[in-house]
């Protein structure tokens, strides 16, 4: 093993380990220079991604939006019935993704890019467990359509938060409960294959998002009506 | 790997505190293309494998691997490291 493969080896598993990479760490200084620097670049890395960043302001739509409303534009003059109304449904979303977001939806999505695994877990969890994550919130859920797969506490905003993610037969959809973040109408978002709302709760309000494109607001009206914020803090 | 037992060994004060380079760090990952800041993720904060990411993602494993090194590539040069070289197996 040459220092360009044990360096692409430790730039792609800085904790695997194989007898020809140690074999070359043994006796290459400078490869344990990388190692060791890759791997202080994972603990700031985890340590990054503790902190809340502040919201960068409104996004444009997204691109693939954008095609895609280019492309159903050019449907011939047969289809021009269901092209309009497919048009009308993908300038919808291009103006619900250009439409200026406030900075507790931005806050919402950047937290989503870096949870991609709660959105592949599949096995249903204990619901003592479940109750046991929101109870130390002070935190109540009802029945709901469909098995929560995934729940944890999350730092958004400068607070723990809890956050959970409920697979359906339409797919999973991801929840945060925000009862120190009070909005006073629902607001929708959409950005890099994420569709979200933000709801009025009880105390707060919650987010839900899925990646199917699907309008949220019905799950999150489900959400809204299973839980029980009265006990909620922060 | 738990994410709350990764973010409870943090310092409160650090989250709150907004630690500068930090900050510019989770800028830079946000800012990494979906197909690098993903996995890099998935394996950093998840402690998924490089064969789940890739079953997860429907990837070849030398894709994924290729796609950490490559995320790591750029973070690398924030901080003024070098960088490795790209092989052959890059798709």
């Amino acid at each position: 093993m040459n220092c360009n493969a044990a360096r692409r080896a430790i730039g792609a598993e800085p904790d695997a380990r194989s007898p020809e990479l140690d074999a070359h760490l043994l006796s290459c200084e400078s490869c344990v220079r990388y190692l060791e620097e890759t791997q202080l670049l994972d603990q700031r890395i985890r340590r990054a991604l503790a902190i809340t960043l502040s919201a960068d302001g409104a996004r444009t739509a997204s691109p693939a939006v954008a095609r895609k409303a280019a492309a159903r534009s050019r449907y011939s003059r047969g289809w021009a019935l269901a092209a309009g109304v497919v048009l009308s449904f993908a300038i919808g979303l291009m103006f619900w993704s250009a439409w200026p977001r406030s900075a507790l939806a931005t806050a919402v999505l950047d937290h989503m890019k870096f949870e991609p695994h709660a959105w592949i877990a599949t096995a249903p969890l204990e619901q003592g467990h479940v109750a046991e994550t929101l109870g130390k919130f002070g935190i109540a859920l009802g029945p709901l359509d469909g098995e929560i797969v995934f729940v944890q506490r999350c730092w958004v905003r400068d607070k723990w938060v809890p956050h959970f993610v409920v697979r359906t037969a339409s797919g999973p959809y991801t929840v945060l409960v925000l009862p120190e973040e009070p909005v006073s109408e629902p607001e929708r978002f959409a950005e890099g294959g994420y569709t979200g709302i933000l709801l009025p709760a009880e105390r707060g309000s919650i987010a839900v998002l899925n990646r199917n494109s699907s309008d949220p607001e019905p799950a999150a009206r489900v959400v809204l009506r299973a839980l029980r914020l009265d006990g909620a803090r922060g | 790997m738990d994410i709350d037992e990764v973010l409870a060994r943090e310092d409160g004060a650090l989250a709150r505190g907004g630690d500068g380079e930090l900050l510019d760090l989770r800028r830079a990952i946000l800012r990494l293309p979906d197909e690098y800041r993903e996995p890099l993720v998935m394996q950093v904060l998840g402690g998924y494998s490089t064969a789940e990411i890739a079953r997860e993602m429907n990837l070849s494993t030398p894709a994924v691997l290729t796609r950490l090194f490559r995320a790591r590539n750029r973070l690398r040069e924030i901080y003024g490291l070098p960088v490795g070289e790209e092989g052959e197996e890059s798709p």
